[in-house]
């Protein structure tokens, strides 16, 4: 704990997170408003420094004394090289740039920033900006030696159609210094050398602007922010004891001896660098302390393009995207791409139709767009397909797609009679049952009054004998499966069961404790914390539609205590939902806005390289540890920090994913998904006013 | 003590504070601080009896509770001994049902048993009556007989180290550790961090009070008299076996296997 409580206090974040070595690129978190210079030009002496450095030599003087243009030789032995100065260089590879560069006192060195932009160079038609940052050293002589450390590598370890692939060797970083002497008349001119490709060694010019003023010319502003608070000892106990054989695997046993994997904790990075500049300047691709080469450009682009466009902007591309590119033609529900443009059908297609369907069925009561309508009729009608399909009222479909196309296997059955052009997966469960539900919803709420009688008695038709509905542990389900065939039909007896699990004691305790899903110690079921918002939005819809106000109450409070529950596990979606359906003070949903910015679109699909880095560290807890495969399965290590949304693949879904990178991570997933995640979380907040239509 | 007692005035019962279990030493305000306020006797009205009625046409059988308050909820109950989780006694409840203004109620003559079996016999009806202790009884049908008795309530305001507790959930158990059907609702903390137990019978009980992450909890023992209320303060605080108590109770054999509290 007490690592990661320094790493929250002091400036040590971005060395563990990305990967810089200690004492080389970290920016000064105290500096206050000194513009401190250091030695003079001729000496670097600690008596210097100490005069130098104090508030009477630093902002008396130095701004008023010296003009922009002023005899920079003269500037320097009044205040030493601290100051900010205009940037002017050629890089042999990317052609001129210019920019501007910090050096700050600290003390005992500067504390160097460069941000520089190429003039003409561009990387794939988009602008290219660098950040540097590092430490400078007064040389005897005049001039300053400065000392940076370039990742050669960020989160990616691949990215699609680019042939760069890292290796744990691209985990270190490569020591660039860079040797400048002061001019007699126009600043300082020097060059950085590094250690061969990809860097290039550019040379520069620089010209003194200013005194440093109040705070860097940049920063970078990324957190770490515990999940949950430290195990007792007894309880460290009892999970190390749990899980020894895990900490002996041999992917997780180079970890077990840090300091990190002993602290238990688990973090979520916060980073909101360079979030008002992609927003000004959407094309711009940024580069942070790292080497310039194709993976580290793409990475660039997936940030730039989370963090560049507004969030009503990428929901309009995906709302464009997924009815161009998701939509099975002939079946109507969400499918996936190959990297060939080839359609595969998605295996839990049904719930992630039924996402989209009442995303577009929020978008359409909000904006009353004729496409939304039409894609939220059309995803409807799949769904109702899925129900009725099997033609049995204890098998509904996990997925359908065109008949003919591919072998049927062993997991898929030809439509029978009007849906013989289709083919339908078995294994509807319990999680698909859910995109049935929000398809019900879908209805209820959007466009399609005509569909409703028919859909809600397939739905009550599957709930009488299917066991999502009759097996143990689900009165939930009943809740929420006759809530909908109520609500839909109208039907008196589906009234009277929704109203008998609504007042069931039982389950209200159920929801308000832990409806929203659990978290103990990094230890959750992810992709089953999507299915508990689901339910609780379920709920909370239902006991409106059913004007029931018995329920009201009890599913306002379950989503207040699920948002509130898993904010720092940043379960977003259910934070929009809660702010929308069950407003309350204390909850802000801030940060679920802010993720919504974190996800890029398009879609980012690369392949984690966390774990080059020394500072990745892994989790001591293997996830979905109720599995009992942590030995076998390498899939159940993870890390303990949790990156933005846009350092880690999208996956099918953004609000099921497990938010710590793999330890032993796979290949670029080669299929491409719908953004359904966002566009549900972005048009709740945007139904309700949670997220407003400009941001 | 599993909401078998019936009839009988509650007798006034000593109240206790519960201790901290395993934490040692808690600091003065980490566990309950016993209101200066003494519990003040609730009046009530004479004990409504439940009357017998003849089984209905359409295949339910009648029983009524005269005098039952407005919003009394019977609950037919299929009795599990083995349902110690909040989801697993959810699979209990079978019916519900709200007596009329004659105080008549009814459930189906072969009501639903769902995927568990149990004989028509063994049934139960759960009465949860505002300003009642809740009761349970055999169901006879016509011949039911459940005696209601005050209830007792507790107030308890929940702070945490940064002010009051907001949100905070009050899972209540009895003397066996199993969640009592109390109203929900007011379980949960307002923004001043007050919450109330009611319908309690009389009796010990157990208050396990969470935060919405359930990271910091507190606890209370208590000794319930029926018709009196009872007022605490609580600050929460760490406690992971607390947490992972909560947790178990509230999730079920999954929770628990996920967090190692099966082992």
């Amino acid at each position: 704990m007490s690592a990661l409580t320094h790493l929250r206090a002091g400036g040590l974040s971005l060395a563990l997170l990305i990967g810089l070595s200690a004492g080389a690129g970290l920016l000064c978190q105290g500096c206050g408003g000194s513009s401190g210079g250091g030695a003079g030009a001729s000496s670097a002496s600690s008596a210097a420094v100490s005069s130098a450095a104090s508030p009477a030599a630093t902002t008396s003087s130095a701004p008023a004394a010296l003009p922009t243009q002023a005899p920079v030789v003269n500037a320097f032995a009044a205040t030493g090289l601290g100051g900010v100065y205009r940037v002017v260089g050629v890089d042999p590879v990317r052609g001129p740039y210019e920019g501007q560069a910090e050096l700050r006192w600290e003390g005992s060195d500067y504390a160097f920033v460069r941000e520089i932009e190429y003039t003409s160079y561009r990387h794939q038609g988009r602008p290219l900006s660098l950040v540097w940052t590092g430490r400078g050293q007064d040389q005897p002589g005049g001039g300053v030696e400065l000392s940076l450390s370039l990742r050669r590598m960020g989160f990616a370890a691949e990215a699609e159609g680019i042939p760069t692939a890292r290796s744990a060797a691209d985990g270190q970083p490569m020591r660039v210094v860079g040797r400048f002497a002061p001019q007699a008349s126009a600043g300082l001119q020097g060059s950085y050398q590094g250690q061969g490709a990809p860097f290039t060694d550019p040379a520069e010019d620089w010209t003194y602007l200013r005194g440093p003023g109040a705070g860097p010319i940049w920063a970078l502003e990324r957190t770490l922010e515990p999940s949950h608070s430290a195990p007792s000892r007894t309880t460290k106990f009892l999970l190390f004891a749990l899980f020894h054989d895990f900490h002996r695997t041999a992917w997780i046993a180079p970890y077990a001896g840090r300091a990190d994997f002993q602290a238990a904790v688990h973090s979520f990075a916060h980073d909101t660098t360079d979030f008002a500049l992609h927003r000004a300047r959407p094309d711009l691709l940024r580069v942070i302390d790292a080497l310039t080469d194709e993976l580290n450009l793409h990475e660039a682009k997936v940030k730039a393009d989370a963090f560049g466009k507004t969030l009503a902007l990428k929901a309009s591309e995906a709302d464009a995207d997924v009815p161009a590119r998701f939509l099975e033609p002939a079946a109507g529900c969400l499918v996936e791409r190959t990297s060939a443009g080839g359609v595969e059908d998605a295996n839990d297609g049904n719930l992630w139709t039924g996402a989209y369907c009442y995303a577009q069925a929020l978008r359409y009561a909000t904006t009353q767009e004729p496409d939304a309508r039409d894609n939220m009729l059309r995803t409807a009608r799949a769904l109702d397909t899925m129900m009725r399909i099997s033609g049995r009222g204890d098998e509904f479909a996990r997925t359908i797609r065109s008949a003919g196309q591919r072998p049927l296997g062993t997991k898929w059955q030809p439509g029978r009679g009007q849906f013989a052009h289709l083919e339908w997966k078995i294994g509807g469960n319990n999680d698909m049952w859910k995109g049935l539900l929000l398809g019900g919803l879908a209805l209820l709420e959007g466009p399609g009054q005509a569909l409703r009688q028919d859909y809600g008695s397939a739905l009550a038709s599957l709930a009488r004998t299917h066991d999502v509905t009759k097996g143990s542990r689900r009165v939930g389900n009943r809740l929420i499966t006759w809530g909908t065939v109520a609500a839909l039909t109208g039907d008196p007896q589906a009234a009277s069961e929704y109203r008998k699990h609504a007042r069931n004691p039982f389950q209200a305790a159920y929801d308000v404790a832990l409806g929203g899903g659990f978290h103990y110690k990094g230890i959750a079921d992810w992709s089953g914390t999507h299915l508990n918002i689901v339910g609780l939005t379920l709920s909370a819809r239902l006991a409106e539609h059913n004007n029931y106000w018995l329920a009201k109450p009890i599913s306002r409070l379950a989503l207040q205590r699920a948002a509130a529950s898993t904010a720092k596990i940043r379960r977003s979606l259910h934070m929009i939902v809660a702010a929308s359906l069950a407003p309350r003070a204390s909850l802000d949903p801030s940060d679920a806005i802010w993720a919504l910015r974190e996800l890029p679109q398009p879609r980012s699909r690369v392949a984690v390289g966390a774990t080059f880095h020394d500072s990745f560290s892994a989790s001591p807890v293997p996830s979905l540890p109720w599995k009992r495969d942590w030995t076998t399965n390498q899939g159940r290590a993870r890390g303990i920090v949790a990156p933005p949304l846009w350092e880690e693949p999208q996956g099918a879904y953004a609000w099921k994913n497990n938010p710590f990178p793999q330890v032993v991570a796979g290949g670029v997933r080669s299929l491409d998904n719908a953004a359904g995640g966002y566009l549900l979380a972005y048009w709740f907040g945007r139904r309700y006013g949670v997220i407003s239509p400009t941001e | 003590m599993r909401l078998t007692l019936l009839g009988g005035l509650c007798l006034a019962l000593t109240l206790t504070a519960c201790e901290g279990g395993s934490r040692s030493p808690a600091p003065q305000s980490a566990q309950s601080t016993e209101s200066a306020q003494s519990a003040a006797p609730v009046e009530r009205a004479s004990e409504p009896a439940l009357e017998s009625s003849a089984a209905l046409p359409g295949g339910r059988r009648e029983a009524t509770l005269p005098g039952a308050p407005a919003g009394t909820q019977v609950f037919l109950v299929r009795p599990d001994a083995g349902a110690r989780d909040l989801r697993a006694l959810a699979d209990t409840i079978l019916d519900v049902s709200e007596p009329d203004a004659r105080g008549a109620y009814s459930f189906p003559e072969a009501p639903d048993l769902g995927a568990a079996s149990a004989a028509q016999e063994a049934l139960e009806v759960l009465v949860s009556a505002e300003g009642q202790a809740l009761v349970r009884a055999p169901w006879r049908g016509p011949e039911t007989r459940v005696t209601l008795s005050p209830e007792a309530r507790v107030e308890v305001v929940v702070r945490a180290a940064g002010g009051p507790a907001e949100l905070a959930f009050a899972l209540v158990l009895d003397a066996e550790g199993i969640p009592l059907p109390v109203p929900v609702a007011p379980c949960v903390s307002d923004a001043g961090g007050a919450l109330v137990v009611t319908r309690l019978p009389a009796g010990r009980c157990e208050l396990l009070i969470a935060s919405p992450d359930a990271e910091q909890m507190a606890r209370l023992e208590l000794d319930l008299a029926g018709g009196q209320t009872y007022r605490r303060e609580v600050t929460l605080e760490e406690d992971d076996a607390l947490t992972r108590r909560f947790l178990v109770i509230a999730g079920g054999p999954q929770v628990a296997s996920a967090i190692g509290a099966d082992q």
